[in-house]
């Protein structure tokens, strides 16, 4: 029983540090981008290894100007998005975007839903390591 | 022999963390995993993340994580306001009824319809409505256990501001995205459900009220939330599904047949670059809906929102 109740508590404990750990790199590295944005309500935290994609669908609404961020820990190198629209076609890619930075602003003409999809590098080394990455959106009038 | 016992879980603990520690707050709902088949690594051990948000993995097959989101009410409050309305404060669900919310599921859906009200009266800067929804925000955060995301430092800052909309606003905007971080964090996922869900009801709420004198883009605006749905109830039901987060969406539903209505023309995206660096992406669908699909989109949000203010 006592055993039981430690392994919750490590349980528990892993967990919450891990993610306590997303939120303050969150908070240290990625919002202070989103100055003279009205940032979105929504957390969008994950921690990805090498390979991992992560992808977000989102209504962007007519008449606002908006910036979206792929904000990430720099052990996972040159994590890479890109902006699809509801058919697939892809609008923006990172990758051939100068000038290198971690975002991207942006308006849309009619309301519409995109989709954003990150991809983490691949990663020759024998020891991998796991980073946070955050997806975060700012609009303003 | 106590000793050694504890000594043989450890390598459980780590590896147990390790799993754990991979979800982030999201459920395993939200992974697609897949293997990975062009590396053959040596799996070690999860040393623990470090305060930089890094730690070596032992994670071996790599996953899609799928996020969720939804515009916040400030947009939605936003556009009311471009589109030419006026401010209605009698629409308004009084910040004075805060107390009656004793449980935490009701609590949850008024943070959000309060949140609405007050990003409403921030844009239309009725300062003193804002401050009075602040406070009713306050309250019920507190009986929430999250009552750090409102300060009593930012509620200083607030008064010292109160006729700053900028100020305000961003001080809103903050809250909303702590308060949702914060639920996320506690495990209470189902609560940031009901938020974001009460306050998507509230803010098209808002946009429907006064009809007879909306402007023909408000009824566009309107008719384009049928994307936003979308994406509340895709969030929300990627969250474990209480009673009180099912029986919301359930409710939701009648919206969604009265969405049914509008019409889409869908267009090609394009995407041109500004001079200031920015990209405009053109094209994309268009929506229209007549009167009566209007007036039955906000018959069957007045139901669902006066439900949610009991």
């Amino acid at each position: 029983m006592k055993h039981t109740i430690i392994l919750l508590l490590a349980f528990g404990l892993f967990a919450t540090t891990a993610d306590a750990q997303c939120r303050s790199f969150t908070k240290k590295n990625c919002l202070s981008t989103l100055d003279g944005y009205i940032q979105n309500d929504n957390y969008n935290s994950a921690i990805l290894i090498p390979g991992d994609e992560a992808e977000l669908m989102l209504t962007f609404l007519a008449g606002q100007d908006y910036r979206l961020i792929v904000c990430s820990h720099p052990v996972l190198g040159e994590v890479a998005y890109e902006i699809n629209d509801g058919r697939g076609k892809r609008l923006f890619d990172s990758s051939k975007n100068e000038p290198d930075v971690n975002y991207v602003d942006f308006k849309v003409e009619t309301t519409q839903q995109l989709q954003i999809h990150v991809q983490v590098p691949e990663s020759k080394s024998a020891i991998l390591h796991e980073g946070c990455v955050t997806v975060l959106v700012g609009s303003k009038s | 022999m106590r000793f050694k016992q504890r000594i043989q879980a450890l390598p459980i603990l780590f590896g147990m963390g390790a799993f754990l520690a991979t979800g982030c707050g999201g459920s395993q709902e939200d992974h697609a995993g897949h293997d990975h088949a062009s590396h053959d690594h040596e799996q070690v051990a999860d040393e623990g993340m470090d305060a930089d948000g890094m730690a070596v993995t032992s994670r071996e097959n790599t996953l899609t994580k799928i996020f969720h989101a939804a515009p916040s009410p400030m947009e939605t409050a936003s556009l009311i306001k471009r589109s030419g309305a006026h401010f209605h404060a009698d629409a308004l669900n009084g910040a004075n009824r805060a107390a009656n919310y004793t449980s935490s599921d009701a609590q949850a859906m008024n943070l959000g319809i309060y949140g609405a009200d007050l990003s409403y009266a921030t844009i239309f800067e009725e300062n003193s409505a804002s401050l009075d929804y602040l406070s009713a925000i306050k309250s019920l955060s507190e009986e929430l256990g999250v009552s750090n995301i409102l300060s009593d430092e930012v509620m200083s800052e607030v008064e010292a501001n109160r006729n700053e909309r900028g100020v305000l606003i961003d001080i809103v905007s903050d809250t909303f995205y702590a308060l949702n971080e914060q639920l996320k964090f506690n495990g209470q996922e189902d609560l940031a459900g009901l938020v974001v869900a009460a306050g998507w009801v509230e803010g098209l709420y808002l946009a429907t009220r006064h009809l007879d004198e909306a402007p023909e883009e408000l009824k566009t605006r309107i008719a384009e939330q049928k994307l936003v749905l979308n994406d509340v109830m895709r969030l929300c039901s990627s969250y474990e599904q209480t009673p009180a987060l099912a029986g919301l969406l359930a409710s939701m539903e009648q919206i969604q047949s009265a969405f049914e209505g509008v019409s889409t023309d869908e267009g090609e995206g394009t995407t041109s670059r500004e001079e200031s660096g920015g990209f405009v992406i053109g094209g994309g669908p268009t929506f229209a809906a007549d009167d009566a699909t209007i007036g039955a989109i906000a018959s069957a949000v007045e139901n669902v929102r006066n439900a949610c203010i009991q």
